[in-house]
C-alpha cells in the first residue's frame, strides 16, 4: 500500500516535486511507473495549454481549483458512505474505496478458482501484471486525450477491476462503491473490466460521499473491453454530494458478436463532465446505451457520448433523458461514427429532456457522421416542459400538483429504467430519484 | 472551355461552365485585400464618408478575425489571390438591348430574359461586382416598391439603407460578414411598403465570370408591415482550375404580420467558395421563409437565421444540398426564439454523391422567457455510394421550460426494396434511383415556383446520370 505523499501538504499538490514524491510513495511494476511518468509528462505540457474552446465553451470551469484538492493517505479509518445499492442483493464480490484508497474487497471463492480476478487495481498490477498490462489505459481511455485523462493516468490510486476468462460466466452481479469522506479529497479511482472470448458478467458501480458539506473532485476513467461474444452489464451510478467535481473519461470496446449495456445516472455533483465513448470493433457487436441524469440547485451535467461503428454489421441504441429543476444546467453532445467500412451499421442516438423550471437550461447536440452507404443512422432530440394535460388529469385523481409532478418525473425515466433488466438496479434508481424530489427516504 | 450550354451535357458535367472575354471590362482592381482596395472601391463608387470608414473599419475586424476552425476545409483560401471588384460595364441599363453583347448573350443563355417576360415582377442582373440589368413592374413601383440594387439605394434612399444596413449582420458577426461589409458591392435592396402584396417573385440573378474573381454582393430587404414579397436568386460561375469567392451577406426585416420568402437556387461551379451570411429578423405574426437548394459549388458553408423577435413570428427553412464529386456542402439554419410564442421548422434534405459530403449544420435556440415556443427540425440524409460522407450537426440551446422542441434525422442509402420494385416495372436501375432521389427532394421542390421546379428536377436528373452502382 502507498504511504501518505508529501503532496497533501504542498501548496502545488500536481507539480514534478509531488509526481516524484508520489511515485516514491508507490511499489509498482516497471511497466506501471513508466505508464504514469509518461503521463505526467503530458500533464504538464496540457496543463499549460488553453482548454479545447468547442469542448469547453458550454461547461464552466472557471470556479475549478485544481490544486485545492489533494490525495489522501492511505490507511485512513473513515468508514464508508451510505450507499444506494450495497445491500440490495448478495453480490459474488465487491470493492470498496474511499478516498482513493482500497478499503474493503471480496471475491466468491468459486469464482476465483476458475480464473476470475476481482479487487484492488493497486494490488493486481502487482500480482496479475501480465493479465493487466495488455489492457490498463491502452485500448480503452488514452492518457493523452487531454488534461484530465493525463492528470489520472498519472495519479491513480486504486481502483476496481474485474478480468473474466474466456467462456466463464459470472451469474450474480459483481459491486463496487468509490466513496468521498474527507474533505477536499481527490479521487483518481480507475475502473477496469475484462471480458475473454464470450464470458459473461455484471458490475455494479456506484459513487458517494459520506458527508454533503465535503469538497471533492473525482478525475476518473472507465474502460470496458469485452472481448467476442461476450457479454457485460455495467452500470455507474453518480451519486456524489454537490460539492464535487466530477470528470471522467469512460470507454467501452466490443469485439465480434459481443454486446455491451452500459448505464450512467447522474444525480449528485457540483459539476459532471463524462465522455462515454462506445467503439463497436467487430462484426455483429452490438452496445445499448442508457443515461438517467436529473439535476437541480445549480449543478451542471455534461455528458459527451460517442458511438463509433468500425465494424459492419453492428448496431448501437443510446438513450439519455434528462430532467433538469431551479437553475441547473444540462448538455448532452452525442455522436454516432460510422466508418467507411462499417456497412449495414444500425445506429440510434436520442436525448430527451425534461425542463422543470424556467431558469434550467439544455444544450442538445446530437450528431452523426456516417462514411459508410448502406446504413441505418437515426437521432432524435427532445425538450419540453411537464405537460399540462397530464398534471390536470392526475390532478383530478386526487393528486397535488407537487406530487403530480413528480409522478411525470418518475414516469420519465421509468423509459430508461424499463430497459436496464436488473431489478435492483431499477430500484436503487427509482429510490435516489425519489430522493432528490424530496419524497422518500 | 467555351462550350454551348444547348448541347448534350455530359454525365456529371456543368452546363453553366462557358465564360465570356474579360478585355472591354471597365476596371479590375489589382489582385489582393488591403486598405488601399477597400478605399479604392469606395472611391470608384463615390460613397458618402461614413460608408468609406464602414468598410475600412469591417476590414480590420476581419483582419482580426481568425478562420473558423469548423465546417469545412479553408486552409487553401488564398485571400491575397482574388479580384475584389471587377466592373464589366458602365452602369446599369433598364433594357437588354443596351447591355454590353458578350454580357447580354450570357443572360440569354441562362434564359433570365425569357423568364423575365413570363412570370417575374422584376429582375436584377448581377455580373461580376456591379449589376448590370434592372427592371421592376411598372405597377409595383407606383404603389411605392423598391427595387434596386445596393449601391443605388445607398445613393437614392440613404435613410431606409443607412437604418437598416448593417443592423442585423454587423461586420463582427464573422470573418466572412466582416469580409463583405469591407468589400461589398451590388446585391439588391427591396422595401415593400405596408400592406403591399407582390404577386409575383422578385429575380436576382448572381453571375460570376472572372477567375479568381470574389463577388460581394449585399443584400437588404425590407419588408413593411402586411406586406409579402417573394425573391428568388440564381448563382452561376464558368469552371476555371482555380478558386473563386462568393461571399454575400444577406440581411431581411420583415415587420408585423408580413411575409418574406427568399428562394436560392445555388448552383456555382465547383470552383467556387461560397462562404454566406443571411438572417432575418421578424416581427410580430410575420413569417420568414427561406428556401435553400445548394447544388454547386466547392465549398457551401450558408446557415440562414430567423431570429423571431415578437409573440407569433414564425421562422421556416426548407434546405436541400446535392453534394457530388469534390463538393463539400456545409449548409443548415438557425432559428432563434427571442419571444415568447414564436415558432419554427426546419426541413433539410441532404444527398451525397461520389465522394461529395453533405453536413447539416444547425442551431434551434430558446432564450430564457421565450416561452410557449415551437420548433420542429426533421433531416434527412440519403448516401448514393460508400465513397461519400453524410453529416449532422444540430445545436439546440433552450433555456426556458415551456416549450415543445423536438429535432429529428435519418441517414440512409436508397431502399433496396424500393429499387427492386420499381426496376420490376421495367425502370433501368438508373430510372429508379433517379425516381427516388426526385421523390427524396420532392417536399422542398413543390415549394418553388414551377418554373424552377422543372430545372430543379433537370438539375437532379442530371447530376444522377450514371451515378448508381
Amino acid at each position: 500500500m502507498s504511504t501518505p505523499t508529501a503532496a497533501a501538504t504542498t501548496a502545488a499538490p500536481y507539480d514534478q516535486a509531488a509526481f516524484a514524491a508520489f511515485l516514491d510513495g508507490r511499489d509498482e511494476p516497471a511497466w506501471v511507473t513508466e505508464s504514469r511518468r509518461a503521463a505526467f509528462a503530458t500533464y504538464s505540457e496540457l496543463v499549460a495549454e488553453p482548454l479545447e474552446e468547442e469542448e469547453w465553451k458550454r461547461v464552466e470551469l472557471r470556479a475549478f481549483q485544481p490544486d485545492a484538492y489533494t490525495l489522501q493517505p492511505a490507511g485512513s479509518q473513515t468508514p464508508p458512505p451510505p450507499t444506494l445499492m450495497r445491500d440490495r442483493a448478495e453480490y459474488a464480490g465487491h470493492v470498496v474505496h474511499v478516498n482513493g484508497q482500497a478499503v474493503d474487497e471480496s471475491l466468491d471463492e468459486a469464482l476465483a478458482s476458475s480464473g476470475v480476478r476481482f479487487g484492488d487495481l493497486s494490488r493486481l498490477v502487482r500480482e496479475e501484471p501480465d493479465l493487466l498490462e495488455p489492457h490498463l489505459l491502452s485500448r480503452g481511455v488514452a492518457g493523452d486525450t487531454d488534461r484530465f485523462s493525463a492528470w489520472h493516468a498519472a495519479f491513480w490510486t486504486g481502483g476496481t477491476v474485474l478480468y473474466v476468462p474466456a467462456g466463464v460466466e459470472v451469474t450474480s452481479p459483481l459491486y463496487s462503491l468509490v466513496g468521498l469522506a474527507a474533505d477536499a479529497a481527490a479521487d483518481f479511482s480507475h475502473t477496469l473490466v475484462i471480458l475473454e472470448n464470450g464470458a459473461r458478467a455484471t458490475l455494479l458501480e456506484e459513487t458517494a460521499s459520506a458527508d454533503s458539506n465535503t469538497t471533492g473532485l473525482h478525475v476518473g476513467a472507465v474502460e470496458l473491453l469485452v472481448a467476442a461474444g461476450a457479454r457485460l452489464q455495467y452500470v455507474q451510478l453518480q451519486n456524489w454530494n454537490e460539492r464535487t467535481w466530477h470528470i471522467a473519461h469512460q470507454a467501452g470496446r466490443v469485439d465480434a458478436d459481443a454486446s455491451l449495456q452500459w448505464t450512467v445516472a447522474g444525480l449528485g455533483g457540483r459539476l459532471t463532465h463524462i465522455h462515454q465513448d462506445v467503439r463497436l470493433d467487430g462484426r455483429g457487436a452490438h452496445a445499448e446505451v442508457n443515461g438517467l441524469s436529473f439535476a437541480t440547485g445549480r449543478q451542471r451535467m455534461s455528458y459527451y457520448t460517442q458511438q463509433s461503428h468500425h465494424a459492419p454489421d453492428t448496431s448501437s441504441d443510446l438513450l439519455y433523458r434528462t430532467v433538469l429543476r431551479d437553475n441547473s444546467r444540462g448538455v448532452w453532445r452525442g455522436m454516432i461514427r460510422v466508418d467507411p467500412e462499417a456497412q449495414k451499421t444500425d445506429g440510434y442516438q436520442r436525448n430527451d429532456t425534461l425542463l422543470l423550471s424556467p431558469d434550467a437550461r439544455i444544450d442538445a447536440i446530437p450528431g452523426l457522421e456516417i462514411e459508410a452507404d448502406d446504413v441505418r443512422c437515426t437521432h432524435g432530440a427532445t425538450a419540453g416542459r411537464v405537460n399540462a394535460e397530464q398534471v390536470f388529469y392526475l390532478m383530478s385523481r386526487g393528486l397535488s400538483e407537487y406530487e403530480a409532478m413528480h409522478m411525470i418525473v418518475h414516469g420519465f425515466f421509468q423509459v430508461v429504467s424499463d430497459r436496464i433488466s436488473i431489478d435492483l438496479v431499477r430500484e436503487a434508481l427509482g429510490q435516489a430519484v425519489e430522493r432528490k424530489l424530496g419524497i422518500a427516504d | 472551355m467555351v462550350t454551348d450550354a444547348k448541347t448534350h451535357v455530359a454525365i456529371g458535367d456543368y452546363q453553366y461552365g462557358f465564360r465570356d472575354p474579360t478585355d472591354k471590362y471597365v476596371f479590375t482592381s489589382r489582385k489582393g485585400l488591403d486598405a488601399e482596395i477597400v478605399a479604392q472601391i469606395s472611391e470608384m463608387k463615390g460613397e458618402p464618408g461614413w460608408m468609406r470608414q464602414f468598410r475600412l473599419d469591417a476590414l480590420k475586424v476581419f483582419d482580426a478575425k481568425p478562420l473558423p476552425q469548423w465546417g469545412g476545409q479553408l486552409d487553401e483560401l488564398n485571400f491575397q489571390d482574388i479580384f475584389y471588384y471587377v466592373r464589366a460595364s458602365e452602369g446599369q441599363e433598364k433594357s437588354w438591348d443596351d447591355v454590353p453583347e458578350d454580357i447580354r448573350k450570357t443572360y440569354d443563355r441562362l434564359g433570365i430574359p425569357e423568364a423575365e417576360k413570363k412570370y417575374l415582377a422584376g429582375v436584377k442582373a448581377q455580373y461580376e461586382s456591379e449589376v448590370v440589368y434592372g427592371s421592376l413592374e411598372e405597377g409595383l413601383a407606383r404603389q411605392g416598391v423598391i427595387f434596386t440594387d445596393t449601391d443605388t439605394a445607398l445613393r437614392e434612399h440613404p435613410d431606409l439603407f443607412r437604418e437598416h444596413f448593417g443592423t442585423i449582420i454587423p461586420p463582427s458577426d464573422n470573418k466572412f460578414a466582416a469580409l463583405n461589409s469591407a468589400v461589398w458591392s451590388g446585391g439588391s435592396f427591396i422595401y415593400v411598403p405596408p400592406g403591399v402584396n407582390i404577386e409575383f417573385p422578385l429575380q436576382a440573378y448572381f453571375r460570376i465570370n472572372t477567375e479568381n474573381m470574389g463577388q460581394f454582393e449585399r443584400t437588404l430587404i425590407i419588408v413593411d408591415e402586411g406586406a409579402n414579397v417573394h425573391y428568388v436568386e440564381g448563382c452561376t460561375a464558368p469552371t476555371y482550375s482555380s478558386e473563386s469567392l462568393h461571399s454575400a451577406v444577406v440581411e431581411i426585416v420583415v415587420k408585423r404580420g408580413g411575409r418574406c420568402r427568399y428562394t436560392t437556387i445555388q448552383n456555382w461551379s465547383n470552383n467556387i467558395y461560397n462562404l454566406v451570411t443571411k438572417r432575418a429578423m421578424v416581427y410580430g405574426d410575420a413569417l420568414m421563409e427561406w428556401v435553400d437548394g445548394n447544388l454547386g459549388s466547392k465549398l457551401t458553408m450558408k446557415y440562414p437565421a430567423v431570429y423571431l423577435m415578437e409573440p407569433g413570428a414564425r421562422g421556416e427553412t426548407l434546405s436541400i444540398a446535392f453534394a457530388a464529386a469534390g463538393q463539400h456542402q456545409d449548409a443548415g439554419a438557425k432559428m432563434v426564439h427571442c419571444a415568447p410564442h414564436t415558432s419554427s421548422r426546419i426541413i433539410s434534405k441532404s444527398i451525397s454523391k461520389a465522394g461529395g459530403r453533405a453536413s447539416y449544420r444547425g442551431l434551434v435556440k430558446v432564450n430564457n422567457n421565450a416561452a410557449h415556443c415551437k420548433s420542429h427540425v426533421v433531416c434527412d440524409a440519403l448516401i448514393l455510394d460508400p465513397e461519400s460522407r453524410s453529416d449532422t450537426y444540430p445545436y439546440i440551446e433552450i433555456d426556458e421550460d415551456d416549450v415543445v422542441i423536438e429535432h429529428e434525422a435519418r441517414v440512409s442509402k436508397i431502399g433496396e426494396e424500393q429499387l427492386f420494385y420499381l426496376m420490376s416495372r421495367g425502370m433501368s436501375e438508373t430510372e429508379a434511383s433517379s425516381m427516388i432521389v426526385t421523390g427524396f427532394i420532392e417536399p422542398l421542390v413543390k415549394e418553388l415556383p414551377m418554373e424552377y421546379a422543372v430545372e430543379m428536377n433537370r438539375l437532379i436528373e442530371l447530376q444522377m446520370e450514371g451515378s448508381i452502382g
